[in-house]
């Protein structure tokens, strides 16, 4: 059991560096205009949604402070992070089937979108309006499918969790 | 207590959170673009370590084209280079000249190379100065280095030298330590003779070679040369004196043609 849960850490400290550094270096390369998707935000659903609110909300948080120290605001994704973590996490205590759990993914996506971009409009000189959907819409459709595309490469791992 | 940790335990996943949250806002609140904050600096740090790895493979997508684009640049600075350097020795040359032309006593012409002469009859180079600027025949040829030779044939716009190397080219020459007469002469090769000094003369090697002033083509204290060998084991009266010339005639590209010997004018 202790060494489940170990390998556990080990494997959500591994891919929460692969999923920030493809962030930050494959991820601009698909980007579209402004709308790019979060695959550190797909990463912190995936560890609330299988692994627990705990997991999620840590991984979120951490992840989240290593975004912010390579952008120009501190605390914006760390704190949307931890909320979705966490939000999963709840989720998770559903026991949703596969496809449930995929729309409850796209209302998390969606949530985040929106919760950073409330915080960040107050350090920015754009409405929360306009941003909603010049940024949080596209970004969540566009996170959303990327998280599709990988749920189809992963769903059967992903199902036996 | 016991109790009071397992109650605090059911709220576990919330008071994460909590604590989570807080340290956020403190972040948002207080941290504002801090760019001394060694965190920042850390993980900049590591992601510019990583990020020279990243780099590189993105380039092996257009490797090729970088690498045409790369050759062909390559080639155009080199040719720029070739032009750049060529301009350098023109402006180095030029220089010397012009210092030459400054300090000289006599008046100068300038004139540039242009070829060689085609005609077997004597070694010569052709200029591009003629009677447009009052070139004669007989003229002096000179340049920093030392003596070329002289006019030997002229037109409107171009003019023939006679070199040093050529086998009817004689002139008076002393020899700059002892001040001895001789006569220089082409030795056929790419050296020169000096003729008619007496084997009773003191000749050393690295003795140099000057005009003598005697004659009313070249001016006196040109340099010829430099002797690079003596001999005495010759039949007669006089000494086997070989003298390198100060010119590379191989490599003339300016000269100037002396219009007036200040009191010696011809």
């Amino acid at each position: 059991m202790h060494l489940d849960k170990r390998y556990s850490n080990w494997r959500i400290l591994l891919l929460s560096l692969v999923a920030f550094f493809l962030q930050l270096y494959f991820i601009p390369i698909i980007e579209i205009s402004v709308w790019r998707p979060d695959l550190i935000l797909l990463l912190v659903i995936y560890v609330g949604l299988y692994y627990g609110a705990i997991p999620g909300t840590l991984t979120g948080f951490i992840i989240g402070i290593f975004q912010d120290s390579v952008s120009p605001m501190m605390g914006i994704s760390s704190l949307a992070n931890c909320i979705i973590g966490f939000g999963a996490g709840q989720v998770k205590q559903f026991k949703l089937a596969f496809n449930a759990r995929i729309v409850a993914s796209l209302l998390l996506i969606l949530g985040h979108g929106l919760i950073f971009y409330l915080v960040y409009q107050y350090k920015s000189e754009v409405t929360y309006g306009r941003l909603i959907y010049s940024r949080v819409f596209p970004n969540t459709v566009y996170t959303f499918i990327l998280g599709l595309i990988l749920s189809i490469f992963f769903r059967t791992s992903l199902e036996e969790k | 207590m016991i109790k009071f940790l397992n109650f605090i335990g059911g709220f576990r996943d919330a008071l994460i959170l909590a604590i989570c949250l807080f340290l956020s806002f403190c972040l948002i609140i207080y941290s504002d673009h801090d760019p001394g904050n060694p965190f920042r600096y850390l993980v900049y740090n590591s992601v510019g370590l990583v990020s020279g790895y990243f780099f590189k493979i993105d380039s092996y997508f257009d490797l090729k084209d970088e690498l045409t684009r790369l050759h062909r640049q390559n080639m155009d600075l080199a040719g720029k280079n070739m032009q750049l350097q060529d301009a350098f020795l023109e402006n180095i040359r030029l220089r010397k000249l012009l210092e030459f032309k400054e300090r000289s006593t006599f008046q100068l012409i300038a004139a540039e190379v242009t070829g060689f002469n085609p005609h077997q009859i004597f070694n010569g180079l052709i200029l591009n100065e003629g009677l447009r600027r009052n070139i004669k025949k007989r003229d002096a040829v000179l340049t920093a280095e030392g003596l070329v030779g002289q006019i030997v044939q002229v037109d409107e716009y171009n003019s023939i030298c006679q070199i040093l190397l050529d086998r009817n080219s004689r002139i008076s020459a002393q020899i700059q330590r002892n001040r001895e007469l001789g006569v220089i002469a082409w030795d056929g090769g790419v050296n020169l003779k000096l003729l008619y000094v007496a084997k009773t003369i003191d000749v050393l090697t690295g003795d140099v070679v000057l005009t003598s002033g005697y004659s009313k083509i070249f001016p006196g204290n040109i340099k010829i040369g430099v002797v690079i060998d003596v001999s005495k084991e010759t039949e007669g009266l006089f000494l086997d004196i070989t003298v390198q010339p100060a010119v590379n005639f191989n490599r003339l590209e300016e000269v100037f043609i002396v219009k007036e010997v200040p009191g010696n004018a011809p």
